[in-house]
């Protein structure tokens, strides 16, 4: 895997919220095709870090790498248009618009709208629900539903790389592990993904690689299998007692 | 028999409540000055005039209340309700009475200034207190006997008595209208109004497909129609003799007579219940359209508007034309302050400043005064790009500094901003430009070529404004759908998330301001030349704020709504330093506004003629709510 150029790569990234030190020399790669879990509890530095990613937190030292270009100092719409997307925590559908006019947000920065339409159909073989949503608010479909469309709505954008913030957040069980075979199956089409996770066993089942942040540090890494076995890692992350 | 043994304690209790709300009623419209103020202007002459009205109103109001107060469930009989409503009126009477007993045994007018001998002269009838009291009492019975017995009655007989009688009160108000059109109707309008009419007519019927065929008909149909009118205008209809008839002359201005009133009464109680069924009809047809077919009537209503703007200003007089094109100047801002709102979401409260900035420009630049230091005495026209110009130089040093502030924080800001425009304007330190307090005088009018605009020339000016908003109303409508549109609406729904869609908030938040900026700043200029001099004054914050009410009022987003908001708020209520068709209520402006922002925020927070977004949003999450409720969200979850 390292002859590979990663699509995604923190060099030594440091990020500071006023003088609150968050991401401290984090080093991270995402090769082409992988799914790689980046897990953690809460403030760990999850968000931030994808929030680095897509520029909204400009890192104070470091380098951020898109496809080997040196992002760091990039606008967002930049870097979204190189093919970076996001599904947002707690979905955030512009619950106001119509399920039509949130995916079609998803195509904001796209020039091809003539593949709009073969797009939109291969949302429905993924989702045949949404179609039937479409005409409906956003804000007042279930959250499974919402889900859907989220997904949906970042992958309008056809990104090389997809961001996925918490895909298990406030979802039910069932939903959860019908949510990472969606994951699996656009993994298996072509999209390299890079999911932030709390829920380490869940994320790590359908990953190859994964990285554990804790108070903004990488304090672990490796594939996923390495990861399921590291003792430490079951005391900590996997709810497993000695 | 006690007939109030059949209805149930908690009823009586309600009933005494809401009576006891009335008597505080009468209180407040008296002690606020509306009774005596609103006394001279008789809408029908000479029982009704509109300070009685306002006591009418409430007592029929707590009637209503008490009657609909009893549970359905309750059997209460109608004349059950009927005594409910008596026993409110009663209530609500003492509760007056002890009032009127009060202000006529002490003398209070150095603390509640409006409570005046004249007034209690007229709430006595001038006949005394005894008077007052068993007027009080006994008309307060009958109303809410009254209202409780409109509450029983069936919804057809309902809606054709109270349409009725708000029939006769909008042909009393609209005097000043109605008499100057049936007066000044020549036979070349009217032919006019009926040429493009059936043409419009024909067209949309049988070339409604074809966009072409139908624009070029309609403008030809309109071409005709004005030289039709032009040519013909000397030949009056001789309806003069209608509003002679219906009109007195009296000393609050001219009021409906009692035969009159009686005949629109008439007709139109016989109108609503004959043409019920054809009414529901219609109704049912126009909802069973196709998207496509009500798009095209819709195409066919714009057209009816255009029509009207054409037409209407010729025989309206100046007094209407000079109202309405002090509404279309609001229009202009409600437009634009719509844009930065209703589709971006930016709480914008100085936006007087935008206002200001447009008629200072305009009026610095063409100005042909000598009291100043820099006069280059442009035409109109030349100054128009530079008024444009500073409009975006404004809307970016407004939104700039406020791009990463949100809700709150932004609108107390932008109102600080708004109050900067009017102080550096005033200021001293540019007199020399700006003039300072004296302001800047002899704006000239507009050359247009063939004709000359001139301020005072109302049907000239009216024409011109209708142009600009016309032309805006266009610009807003074509961006509501557009790229621009939607990143504007995702930026109002979830400003991170739209961020991430590729959407540059910056240029996006901007574009909102300046776009707003550019509709205020045309509309300052149109101000500007208008009233030909200007002053700081003209721009203080209730400018801001009266655009705002206006848009929350008609409908936010919906470009109809704001049109209709505008009407309601400045061309009958009256604006911020004009008034309104109904000048009695100029006193109680303020007022006025509070209680209409108050009932809108409560029952109709969607505005009068809401967008469909809002208002599908507004019920659907009610709806989603009450679903919640009753559990059915968490099913639909599981399957």
């Amino acid at each position: 895997m390292a002859d590979r150029e990663p699509v995604l790569e923190f060099r030594g990234v440091n990020t500071h919220y006023g003088p609150v030190h968050i991401l401290k020399d984090v080093d991270l790669k995402v090769f082409d095709g992988e799914i790689v879990c980046l897990l953690g509890g809460n403030a760990s530095g999850k968000t931030t870090t994808l929030k680095a990613v897509l520029g909204m937190v400009i890192p104070t030292t470091g380098d951020v790498l898109l496809n080997g270009e040196v992002c760091s100092d990039k606008s967002t719409s930049y870097r979204v248009e190189r093919g970076v997307t996001m599904v947002p925590e707690n979905r955030r559908l512009f619950k106001r618009m119509t399920v039509k006019e949130n995916l079609e947000m998803g195509t904001y920065l796209r020039t091809d709208k003539e593949n709009l339409a073969d797009d939109l159909e291969r949302i429905f073989e993924l989702f045949p629900l949404v179609k039937e949503r479409l005409g409906q608010k956003a804000g007042t479909l279930s959250g499974g539903e919402q889900q859907m469309v989220a997904v949906g709505r970042a992958l309008m954008a056809r990104p090389k790389v997809l961001l996925m913030d918490e895909p298990s957040m406030g979802l039910a069980p069932v939903l959860v592990a019908q949510n990472f075979e969606i994951i699996e199956q656009i993994n298996e089409a072509g999209t390299t993904v890079f999911v932030v996770e709390q829920n380490a066993s869940m994320a790590l089942s359908i990953a190859d690689r994964g990285y554990v942040l804790q108070t903004g540090q990488i304090v672990l890494s490796g594939t996923a299998e390495d990861l399921l076995s590291n003792p430490q890692m079951r005391q900590a992350y996997l709810g497993e007692v000695d | 028999m006690n007939p109030l043994a059949a209805t149930s304690q908690d009823s009586v209790r309600s009933a005494v409540k809401v009576g006891l709300l009335g008597g505080l009623g009468y209180i407040f419209v008296s002690a606020v000055g509306m009774v005596e103020g609103l006394g001279e202007k008789n809408v029908i002459d000479p029982i009704l005039s509109l300070g009685y009205l306002m006591l009418i109103w409430v007592g029929l109001w707590a009637g209503h209340r008490a009657g609909a107060g009893a549970l359905p469930g309750d059997g209460v009989s109608v004349v059950g309700r009927v005594w409910l409503g008596i026993v409110a009126g009663v209530t609500g009477g003492l509760l007056a009475s002890a009032f009127l007993i009060w202000i006529n045994t002490f003398v209070v007018r150095e603390v509640f200034t409006n409570i005046s001998p004249a007034l209690i002269e007229l709430l006595n009838l001038r006949q005394g207190l005894g008077t007052g009291v068993a007027v009080a009492i006994g008309g307060g019975a009958l109303l809410g006997g009254a209202g409780a017995a409109i509450g029983t009655l069936t919804p057809l007989m309902r809606r054709a008595l109270t349409g009725s009688f708000l029939w006769v009160l909008i042909v009393g108000f609209l005097e000043v209208i109605l008499s100057q059109i049936f007066r000044e109707i020549d036979l070349g309008v009217f032919l006019a109004f009926l040429i493009v009419g059936v043409t419009s007519w024909i067209l949309l019927r049988n070339f409604g497909d074809s966009q072409r065929v139908l624009l070029g008909g309609l403008l030809a149909a309109f071409v005709v129609g004005v030289l039709v009118s032009q040519a013909l205008s000397e030949v009056n209809l001789g309806l003069r003799f209608i509003p002679d008839f219906a009109y007195i002359n009296r000393v609050g201005g001219r009021a409906l007579t009692l035969s009159a009133a009686a005949i629109v009464f008439l007709v139109a109680f016989a109108a609503t219940v004959l043409f019920d069924g054809r009414r529901r009809a219609m109704r049912a047809r126009l909802a069973a359209l196709e998207p496509a077919e009500r798009q095209k009537w819709a195409f066919g209503l714009v057209g009816v508007f255009v029509g009207l703007g054409v037409f209407l200003p010729m025989i309206l007089g100046s007094v209407v034309n000079e109202l309405l094109s002090t509404t279309g100047l609001f229009l202009l801002m409600g437009l634009g302050l719509n844009i930065v709102i209703g589709y971006a979401g930016l709480l914008d409260l100085g936006y007087v400043a935008f206002f200001a900035v447009g008629a200072y420009t305009m009026a610095i630049l063409t100005s042909t005064s000598t009291a100043r230091n820099w006069a280059p005495e442009l035409s109109f026209w030349e100054a128009l790009p530079f008024v444009v110009l500073a409009a975006v130089v404004a809307g970016i040093l407004v939104g700039t500094p406020v791009i990463r502030m949100r809700g709150d924080y932004l609108a107390i800001v932008t109102l600080g901003f708004g109050e900067i425009a009017r102080i550096l304007f005033l200021s001293e330190w540019f007199s020399g430009v700006t003039g300072g307090a004296l302001g800047v005088t002899k704006i000239p009018p507009i050359e247009l070529g063939f004709y000359t605009v001139k301020g005072t020339d109302t049907q000239a000016v009216l024409y011109l404004v209708l142009a600009f908003v016309a032309l805006a109303a266009f610009v807003s409508y074509r961006l509501q759908d557009s790229r621009i549109g939607r990143s504007w609406m995702a930026m109002r729904e979830d400003e991170e998330v739209a961020e991430t869609m590729g959407v540059n908030i910056v240029k996006a938040k901007l574009l909102a301001f300046v776009m707003g900026a550019i509709l205020a700043g045309v509309g300052g200029a149109l101000f500007a030349v208008k009233f030909g001099t200007i002053f700081p004054a003209s721009f203080s914050i209730i400018v801001s704020i009266t655009v705002l009410v206006l848009i929350i009022v008609g409908g936010m987003g919906n470009i109809p709504g704001v049109a209709v908001g505008a009407l309601v708020m400045i061309g009958i209520l009256g604006g911020s330093n004009s008034s309104g068709l109904l000048r009695e209520f100029a006193e109680f402006k303020l007022l006025i506004y509070g209680a209409l922002m108050l009932y809108m925020m409560l029952n109709r927070p969607e505005g009068l003629l809401p967008s469909k977004r809002l208002a599908r949003e507004l019920h659907q999450e009610e709806a989603v709510q009450d679903a919640w409720l009753q559990g059915e969200i968490e099913q639909g979850e599981e399957d």
